[in-house]
């Protein structure tokens, strides 16, 4: 079992093979001696054995080649057995995330553009622990951000800054909320003047257009002014039943609905939190009082190691971008690999348990994939018991409160629509959150929990940016238990919540 | 010892440079500005008038980029990989200096032809020497040259074997100690040393007859001695090929 070669030396047609460097080599009178080194069957003590023997082996159904390589020669080495012994390296976070971005740039159908990449949440999980700091951990998501676009061949922004902290932001405005809810004639178009909210320099009027047609959507996005206005070109003249005159300009509230286009006016000046009705252009809406009932406060939320909040938060707070559920395992797995979470940890089952039964898109899931979920941790059993369900009462409930600021965050929630597959809730929060987060921040999460203990979670699924401050849209999922008499919202930040309690309506008591 | 050069083709590539197209050469490591005799004279001739030689611009960007590892993160993992850069196109979020490095090696990488994989290998043999006789900027240096090995790895063991999932764990070990390739439950285990990439890689031999070169030695930079492992990685076999 010496040297055995598989084939003589001998002449060969020249061969021309393609240069991993691109160039092609013309290989004229290729000698080829093929050769098989000695085997041995000395195994190697450890991976620094100096002494090199050729050979090979197989242990445990492992074939293990080595080379040893001197200064000199090149030793091949066969070893005998897999008992080079455990290297224990120390373990380094940049390494682990540019070799996830390597491994994204071998497989495309893994790439997503800017500050969307995948490495995100495994970068995100790394800082989180202090396994790396948050401006290296964006300098790898950049590295490959620019290596994805210049692969792509599509113009564009090769590189973004990294997304900066939350700053600072105004409180919001405390806010009167008096209900409109009429329709008007503007130009041909029925408006829907919705509610009005008065603050101590000016307000909001918020309306809704309906479109003619399913479908329409799309020519209304094409011409209509910012927020779907229907006022042509100029806002219309507003008075109050006190004389007051606010000027107008267009909101940049508003979104695009089911049927319907939302916009907003924004009104400076006095207006008389008393006033009993306006006039638009002459047409006179009544203002009543028929608000929702609710209270605001804070809680503390449940104590929990940094690993579990980071991982549980990120379950809870879907893709800003596609609403998707948040896939968990790139981030367990470099927390296990910076051995800041243990594989096979009761927390990591409770995670996994929950996480497979997580729908992909909240709101295009019917049904419980895996079965029955009483197995699983709340609030995650009661949030997933109800998955599917369409039998949510319909109203719309016009608030106007104003949470607390907590951990630097506040957010009011104008109004609630329930419908039969969920609820939605036009809320504003400063600072802005509707952007993407720095890595060294926990994204908030949307809550809801009621009186029969069902809870339900909100992903934002628009707005715009007024100021410091964002307006949108949360929409919820599942749908609200028609037996809820009282509803809490839940803005989850750092360690405490903000909760804005909410009665809710019997069925005769809907508005809209 | 042969140079980190060898068997590496030259590579041209055309630039537009004062009304006429010129030729600037890659050739034994070096980037030669082929139709400038006296490259340092036309410099200092064009500075006043604030001219700049398009030829001379692009030696002074390759000089200035080609020590920068950042160049092998952006450089193709092969000919699975191709670049495609529209460079007019792109648009860059910041200003100062990253930008303008950034733009550097961008511009490198769009040149055409096989310039920008000589840029890589010349990035992969300096780091080579540094590795070995140590560097200031190793410590900043060694995830994006670890990275860098491990992609290649990655991609040519994938497709090699042809596993496009094929998962692989890399040990970018030292140039003495041993080299290793395991198939293992979950995938493949590879030790191999950063040189790796510029011995083997970018020499085109990664894989040879179908086989994959561990390592590969010349004395005189036209016989050639790799070390080769069959598709099945349990077999060692040398091979050498003389190309002269």
């Amino acid at each position: 079992m010496g040297m055995s070669p598989k084939r003589s030396p001998g002449r060969a047609a020249p061969i021309r093979e393609s240069n991993r460097c691109g160039s092609s080599v013309t290989v004229v009178r290729t000698r080829l001696r093929w050769s098989r080194l000695p085997l041995g069957g000395q195994p190697v003590a450890d991976s620094s054995a100096g002494s090199g023997f050729g050979g090979r082996g197989r242990v445990a159904g492992e074939t293990v080649i080595a080379l040893t390589r001197s200064r000199k020669s090149v030793r091949a080495v066969w070893c005998g057995s897999v008992t080079l012994g455990t290297e224990l390296v120390a373990f380094d976070a940049e390494v682990y995330l540019r070799r996830l971005g390597e491994r994204l740039l071998d497989d495309p159908d893994q790439q997503q553009p800017r500050h969307w990449s995948a490495l995100r949440g495994a970068a995100a999980a790394l800082v989180g622990v202090g396994a790396i700091g948050a401006d290296l951990a964006w300098r790898v998501i950049d590295d490959y951000a620019t290596a994805t676009r210049i692969r792509s061949g599509k113009p564009g922004f090769v590189h973004f800054d990294a997304p900066l902290r939350r700053r600072e932001a105004a409180s919001l405005m405390p806010r009167q909320t008096r209900v409109i809810d009429q329709e008007i004639l503007v130009g041909e178009d029925q408006v829907l003047v919705r509610d009005l909210a008065i603050t101590a320099d000016g307000g909001t009027l918020r309306y809704r257009r309906r479109l003619d047609a399913p479908g329409s959507g799309q020519v209304a996005r094409l011409s209509r002014r910012p927020g779907g206005f229907p006022w042509n070109v100029t806002p219309p003249d507003i008075i109050d039943s006190d004389g007051n005159r606010p000027a107008v300009r267009f909101g940049s509230g508003g979104r695009d609905g089911e049927g319907h286009v939302d916009g907003e006016l924004e009104l400076s000046g006095t207006i008389a939190p008393e006033a009993a009705w306006l006039e638009i252009d002459g047409t006179r809406v009544d203002l009543y009082r028929r608000t929702g009932r609710w209270e605001v406060g804070i809680e503390a939320l449940e104590d929990r190691s940094p690993v579990e909040r980071f991982l549980w938060r990120h379950l809870a707070v879907a893709d800003l971008r596609s609403g998707v559920t948040t896939d968990l395992e790139p981030l367990i797995q470099a927390l296990v690999a910076a051995g800041a979470l243990e594989e096979g940890s009761p927390v990591l089952q409770d995670l996994r348990s929950v996480a497979a039964r997580m729908p992909r898109r909240p709101f295009h899931q019917r049904g419980v994939p895996g079965g029955s979920t009483r197995s699983l941790v709340e609030p995650w059993g009661s949030l997933l018991r109800r998955l599917g369900r369409d039998d949510g009462p319909e109203w719309t409930l016009v608030l106007g409160a104003v949470a607390p600021s907590c951990d630097g965050v506040q957010f009011a929630a104008n109004s609630i629509t329930s419908d039969l597959a969920g609820f939605e809730v036009e809320f504003e929060v400063a600072p802005n959150l509707l952007g993407v987060g720095a890595l060294d921040e926990l994204p908030v999460a949307w809550w809801a929990r009621d009186d029969l203990e069902n809870h339900y979670l909100g992903i934002p699924t628009g707005g715009g940016v007024r100021g410091d401050s964002a307006q949108g849209t949360l929409r919820y999922w599942p749908a609200l238990d028609p037996r809820a008499k009282r509803l809490d919202l839940l803005m989850c930040v750092e360690s405490h919540q903000a909760v804005v309690s909410v009665s809710l309506p019997e069925s005769s008591e809907t508005s809209r | 010892m042969s140079h980190w050069w060898a068997g590496i083709p030259a590579a041209e590539v055309p630039v537009l440079c004062g009304g006429d197209t010129h030729t600037v050469r890659w050739e034994a490591g070096e980037l030669i500005p082929v139709d400038h005799g006296d490259p340092e004279g036309e410099v200092t001739l064009a500075a006043p008038a604030g001219e700049t030689v398009a030829c001379l611009e692009l030696l002074c960007t390759w000089s200035r980029r080609r020590d920068d590892p950042h160049v092998l993160t952006l450089a193709s993992r092969g000919p699975i990989d191709p670049l495609n850069v529209d460079f007019d196109g792109l648009r860059f979020d910041y200003g100062g200096p990253r930008r303008q490095t950034e733009e550097q090696t961008l511009r490198l990488l769009a040149a055409g032809g096989r310039l920008p994989d000589r840029l890589q290998a010349t990035t992969a043999a300096i780091w080579t020497r540094r590795l070995r006789t140590g560097h200031a900027a190793l410590g900043t240096a060694r995830p994006q040259l670890e990275a860098a090995l491990y992609g290649r790895v990655l991609g040519t063991l994938r497709t090699w074997l042809g596993e496009p999932q094929l998962p692989i764990e890399l040990t970018m070990i030292g140039p003495e100690e041993q080299r290793r390739i395991v198939r293992t439950a979950d995938g493949v285990d590879v030790s191999l040393p950063f040189s790796w990439l510029s011995d083997v890689w970018m020499r085109g031999l990664a894989v040879t007859f179908g086989r994959l070169c561990i390592a590969a030695d010349t004395t005189d930079g036209s016989s050639w001695t790799l070390d080769t492992v069959g598709p099945d990685l349990a077999d060692l076999t040398q091979l050498t090929i003389d190309t002269r």
